[in-house]
């Protein structure tokens, strides 16, 4: 009688006490959401354009990115070839035709929009005529219109991609360049002025989060998605807040106020060290500096009167120990470039030949071209000094430090060195028409070499390349179409290593530096292993370490 | 009444003539609202020609002059390409933020600058007031932009007094009231407002503390101190309201001044008011945005030295008639 | 001329009684040789790098009394170059404020009427345009500004205030016996003008130009540290700090010589031309 009284108190106090802990649970949760806490990742840039088709730099992309889901993701590996590794997402399968000239997507029926609409086979039809349309201005529509006929509907949940040729990138091309759109919110506006439209700024979009809050200049605030097809995010909320100003920022890091920085600079990893608090991760990097030459007299289509010269173009490499200035700018983590590409790119070979670092050969050389030293210790021949002017965008940081290494070791062999910068926007058009001698430029590149067309390759006037220094060799271009034409990775890299080793040899510009891709991350958060180019992409997998979320400020009251 | 017609008329005439000249500026300065991408080969020339024909930057600059009077003559402020809204709504959003930062900062650094210049008056020769004269004068001195880095890194990240930037605490804001919400803007508040009272602090109280020297010899002064009154209380009673004039008239003249230093202030504590975003703006190229908020500018100038002249008429009926 | 002379030596007399001012002018001599013999005087090429991956950061030492840089480069030597450029940059602005702001007020405190009313209405129009956005648009015109293209547009941006006080001054002065004689007499204004009111305003305006040469030098530096200056390699003490600034956390010697270069240099000039400006006019209401 006694045990039995004794057991149902006991089962009493312990259905009061579970009851008492659901109260504070429900309490907590009615305060601030489930308890997955707020993630602040500094932005060093006000990303001006968050909807898929028009984003234009990184800040935009990571937020589009989680916004939006895309049909299939790159795996960890990067490759692009085929689709191997890659993930579904918005499509949870896929089938080749035979010919490979269709791929029949099959949409993961429980996706959604963030206003409860099922993503349908439409709203990718949709999208793809939206990056095309010239009214919309996609910097995508290039990538897109190159391989892709069409797309058709067949049925809600089916959508086949129609190509125009096969190409080894053809799927990837696809599903990284194109992001479903919400076909029954954006369809009755007009593309001319869907940019300016109040749907591009509200940004509903397919992602595990959704936008909250975007005042721009200052942060653009990210929450859950509540019933996300792939499963809720741990993290409640993220915001990106906005603050430009270096030395804020890593003042706001160090103080906890901030819990991701992007973008972070070498300069700063030393600092960043002293606090334990804070881990650095090393991502890939995916962003080279160069020198590029122009190959030809300013905007005309004579030689130029230095850089005409292949011999000089290897000389002035050669003159300069490009690991010790990479090592100078940007320390411990500096890497000089291995050639027009990143060590991150599958086209990288660590067996590719350099043009090494020898001061007194590349004076040698210069001498047997008949450059020679004058009174006033420049070269000259035939009248024309060795000198010339290198343009430096003036936001670039490092690539002002590296022109005066530059000029500093050029003038130990004989060359004159005049360095201007200047503002991006003055600069721009300059480059674009040719207007320079030599210019200190940087590519942003995807895992995939098949860049190397457009930044070296194709001349300007010949299509849509965006090469500066007009170098155009007929062997280099080949080669790389061999490597974009190649089905099997092992024959592409083949391809693209001959290509490397003949612009390497030319020497059309200097490959500076791999800007090193840091990220510094707050030690309470847990990530999963973060994909190398994209440190966001698995952002629905962060959490806080328990008990780590950051509390409530101290001034406010607690519940 | 007619002088104040004239006013208002010279005014809007100036503020036309700024506005025009702001116009001219922005669109001959090279390149355009639209990102210049250096170093990604997918913004190609040609998007940016297409972009530029679609918000009509390749039409003469005429005809755009033309365009831009016209709108405004409709009321209508244009649209800002950098925030993608209309130039009203984004004036909406960063004016009142701005208007806090200043009435705040402008309001303590007044009052801060008229104390203390009235008690180094009062204890005019001494250590101390030599040595606050000093400590003013180095104030002034240093670039603002240092003043900010050095207040942030000291009280900030040093002392942790206050948030390091900013307009709300990112995290948290969401989860409070109203009443928190108020407090933790006003703590966002604190640094940047203290830093530009310091500022206006260390400048008012030089030229009112000569204000205050300039009326001591005064035969009024003589004759209140004959009636036997204190020195505490002739300083207060007689000197004071006779020098406050200096101090008011610059309240008046700094309204311009402090919207051009709001902007390294604004721009240092990522406060994202006024100053902030039209810098951005003119780094940005976003055209009809600059040209509004220097229109804005202007009628704040005007604001200011009217009130300036008002106050100097008030305290001075022989200035009126200049 | 010699009545002048006369009045400056009388000025300087009543202008320096006490040891601040003359501390103050001591080490501002002290800056302007260190910096006009920077060529002479600095113990190393601003521009040259001894050894860019060993010399990179070097502590203030016995060799280097300021450190190095990241690029191996003397601070000491950079920061008394980098004065040629900020102080040249400032003295050249202020000319340029001066003539054209002395000329305006001058000619629109003459002439008076219309003419004076469309005159000042200019300069207001100029004053009304804020500042730092003036100056960011006007050096976003030039490509790459040079240091006397800096001087011009901070000179050319500061005239109106300049300007005021010509005017104010010039009015006064119009109204006094001897050049309504002259006037009455039939002297051509111009020449007027030249001798009797432009000699007149030369003191008020010498202190108000040095008075805006110290609001000048920080001006420059703010520019140049918000890369709207002078673009690097070519060193001011503002384009130095922004070397610096984003290091200044590990290499405090970065930015701490620049800095105290523009703050003593400026507290000074303050220093002088306040007591300058008491000398000639005791009893107006400045600091």
């Amino acid at each position: 009688m006694l045990a039995v009284l004794h057991r149902s108190l006991m089962a009493r106090s312990l259905a009061v006490r579970i009851v008492i802990g659901c109260v504070f649970i429900v309490a907590a949760c009615g305060r601030s959401g489930a308890t997955g806490g707020t993630l602040i990742v500094g932005a060093p840039t006000d990303p001006k354009k968050l909807f898929p088709p028009l984003y234009d730099e990184a800040t935009g992309q990571a937020i589009s990115e989680v916004v939006y889901d895309k049909l299939a993701d790159i795996g960890p590996a990067l490759n692009t070839v085929g689709d191997a590794g890659y993930q579904p997402r918005l499509a949870e399968r896929w089938e080749w035709s035979r010919d490979s000239l269709q791929i029949t997507f099959h949409l993961d029926p429980r996706a959604r929009w963030h206003d409860g609409a099922p993503v349908t086979a439409e709203d990718v039809r949709f999208a793809l005529s939206v990056y095309l349309d010239p009214a919309v201005a996609s910097p995508k529509a290039s990538e897109l219109a190159d391989e892709l006929d069409s797309i058709t509907v067949r049925d809600s949940l089916t959508a086949v991609a129609w190509y125009k040729r096969r190409s080894a990138e053809q799927f990837h091309e696809l599903v990284n360049n194109l992001v479903p759109l919400p076909a029954h919110l954006l369809r009755a506006i007009p593309r001319d002025s869907l940019a300016t439209s109040g749907a591009v700024r509200a940004l509903v979009g397919s992602g595990p989060f959704r936008l909250v809050r975007w005042e721009d200049g200052q942060f653009i605030e990210l929450a859950a998605t509540p019933d996300f097809y792939r499963g809720r995010a741990a993290l409640d909320r993220v915001v990106f807040e906005i603050v430009k100003e270096p030395t804020t920022t890593f003042a706001k890091l160090y103080g906890g106020e901030l819990d991701v920085v992007d973008q972070f600079p070498a300069s700063e990893v030393a600092e960043l060290r002293k606090h334990a608090a804070l881990r650095l991760e090393r991502a890939a990097s995916f962003f080279y500096g160069y020198v590029a030459f122009n190959l030809y007299d300013g905007a005309s289509g004579r030689p130029h009167p230095v850089f005409g010269d292949r011999g000089v173009r290897r000389a002035l490499t050669m003159a300069l120990d490009r690991d010790a200035m990479a090592r100078s700018v940007f320390g411990e983590v500096g890497v000089a470039a291995a050639g027009p590409l990143t060590r991150s790119q599958w086209g990288y070979d660590p067996s590719l030949p350099s043009i090494p670092f020898d001061r007194a050969g590349a004076a040698r050389a210069l001498d047997s071209l008949g450059w020679h030293v004058g009174p006033d210790g420049v070269r000259t021949k035939g009248g024309r000094r060795l000198a010339f002017t290198l343009l430096v965008p003036a936001t670039s940081k490092p690539r002002l430090q590296m022109a005066t290494l530059m000029q500093d070791q050029w003038k130990q062999v004989g060359v004159a060195l005049d360095v201007s910068s200047l503002d991006p926007s003055a600069l721009g058009p300059m480059v674009v028409k040719h207007e320079f001698d030599a210019f200190a430029g940087s590519f942003h590149v995807s895992p995939s070499p098949s860049g190397l067309r457009k930044t070296w390759g194709e001349l300007p006037e010949a299509g849509s390349g965006y090469n500066p220094g007009r170098y155009g060799s007929p062997a280099f271009l080949a080669q790389v179409d061999s490597g974009i034409g190649a089905f099997q990775i092992p024959e592409a890299k083949r391809h693209f290593k001959a290509a490397l080793e003949t612009v390497i040899a030319d020497a059309p510009g200097i490959w500076l530096y791999e800007a090193p891709n840091l990220v510094a991350i707050a030690g309470r958060v847990r990530t999963p292993p973060l994909r190398p180019d994209a440190w966001w992409s698995n952002l629905e997998r962060w959490s806080f370490a328990p008990g780590a979320a950051p509390a409530r400020a101290p001034s406010a009251k607690t519940p | 009444m007619r002088f104040a017609l004239r006013r208002a008329l010279q005014a809007a005439i100036v503020i036309a003539v700024v506005a025009s000249l702001a116009f001219v500026l922005i669109h001959f300065a090279p390149g355009d609202p639209f990102p210049s991408a250096l170093d990604d080969p997918h913004l190609t020339d040609a998007l940016r020609a297409r972009l530029r024909t679609q918000y009509g930057f390749d039409e003469p600059i005429v005809v755009q002059y033309l365009r831009f009077l016209a709108s405004y003559a409709r009321g209508e402020l244009g649209w800002s390409v950098g925030h993608g809204r209309p130039v009203a709504s984004v004036l909406a959003t960063v004016l009142p933020r701005t208007v806090l930062l200043m009435a705040v900062g402008l309001g303590l650094g007044l009052v801060g600058g008229v104390a203390l210049g009235t008690w180094q008056a009062m204890h005019r020769g001494s250590r101390v007031e030599r040595l606050t004269g000093f400590a003013a004068l180095v104030v002034l001195s240093v670039p603002e932009f240092l003043v900010a880095l050095l207040a942030i890194r000291l009280f900030a990240q040093g002392l942790q007094w206050f948030p390091m930037s900013g307009l709300v605490d990112m995290r948290m804001h969401g989860s409070m009231d109203a009443w928190e919400r108020a407090g933790d803007v006003a703590r966002h508040l604190a640094l940047p407002a203290l830093t530009l009272a310091a500022l206006v602090a260390a400048a008012v109280s030089r030229y009112h503390r000569a204000a205050m020297l300039a009326v001591l010899p005064e035969d009024f002064v003589r004759t209140a101190r004959a009636k036997g009154l204190t020195e505490r209380r002739v300083i207060l009673r007689h000197v004071l309201p006779n020098a406050i004039g200096t101090a008011l008239s610059i309240a008046g003249l700094l309204i311009p001044a402090v919207f051009g230093g709001a902007t390294i202030i604004e721009k240092f504590f990522a406060w994202p008011g006024m100053g902030l975003a039209m810098f951005d703006a003119a780094v940005g190229r976003d055209y009809q945005l600059v040209v509004a908020g220097v229109v804005l500018s202007g009628v704040f100038v005007a604001i200011g030295s009217a009130f300036a002249d008002v106050i100097a008429a008030r305290l001075d009926p022989r200035q009126a008639r200049r | 001329m010699s009545a002048a002379t006369r009045r400056i030596r009388a000025l300087a007399r009543e202008a320096f009684p006490d040891w601040p001012s003359r501390v103050a002018i001591a080490v501002l001599a002290l800056v302007l040789l260190a910096v006009l013999f920077a060529p002479l005087l600095a113990p190393y090429d601003p521009n040259a790098l001894a050894d860019f991956v060993r010399d990179q950061f070097l502590a203030p030492s016995m060799h280097h009394p300021f450190g190095t840089d990241q690029a191996g480069r003397d601070v000491l030597s950079r920061v008394m170059h980098g004065g040629r450029v900020s102080l040249g940059v400032a003295a050249l602005s202020v000319v340029v404020s001066v003539a054209v702001g002395a000329l305006w007020g001058a000619v629109a405190g003459f002439a008076g009427g219309v003419f004076d009313a469309t005159l000042m209405r200019v300069s207001d129009a100029v004053l009304a345009f804020p500042r730092i956005l003036l100056l960011l648009l006007m050096t976003s015109l030039v490509r790459a500004p040079s240091a006397a293209g800096i001087a011009l547009l901070l000179g050319i941006t500061s005239w109106p205030g300049m300007s005021r006080l010509v005017r104010a001054e010039v009015r006064h002065l119009r109204e006094q016996d001897y050049v309504l004689a002259a006037r009455a007499l039939g002297v051509p204004w111009w020449r007027t003008l030249r001798t009797h009111l432009l000699p007149g305003v030369a003191p008020q305006v010498s202190v108000a130009a040095a008075l805006a040469f110290a609001s000048v030098i920080p001006l420059e530096a703010t520019l140049s540290f918000l890369g709207l200056g002078l673009h690097p390699p070519a060193a001011s003490w503002g384009n130095i700090l922004l070397d610096g600034a984003d290091q200044a956390a590990a290499h405090w010697w970065l930015v701490l010589f620049p800095a105290l270069a523009i703050v003593v240099t400026v507290v000074c000039v303050n220093t002088i031309g306040e007591r300058l400006q008491d000398a000639i006019d005791p009893r107006r209401v400045a600091p």
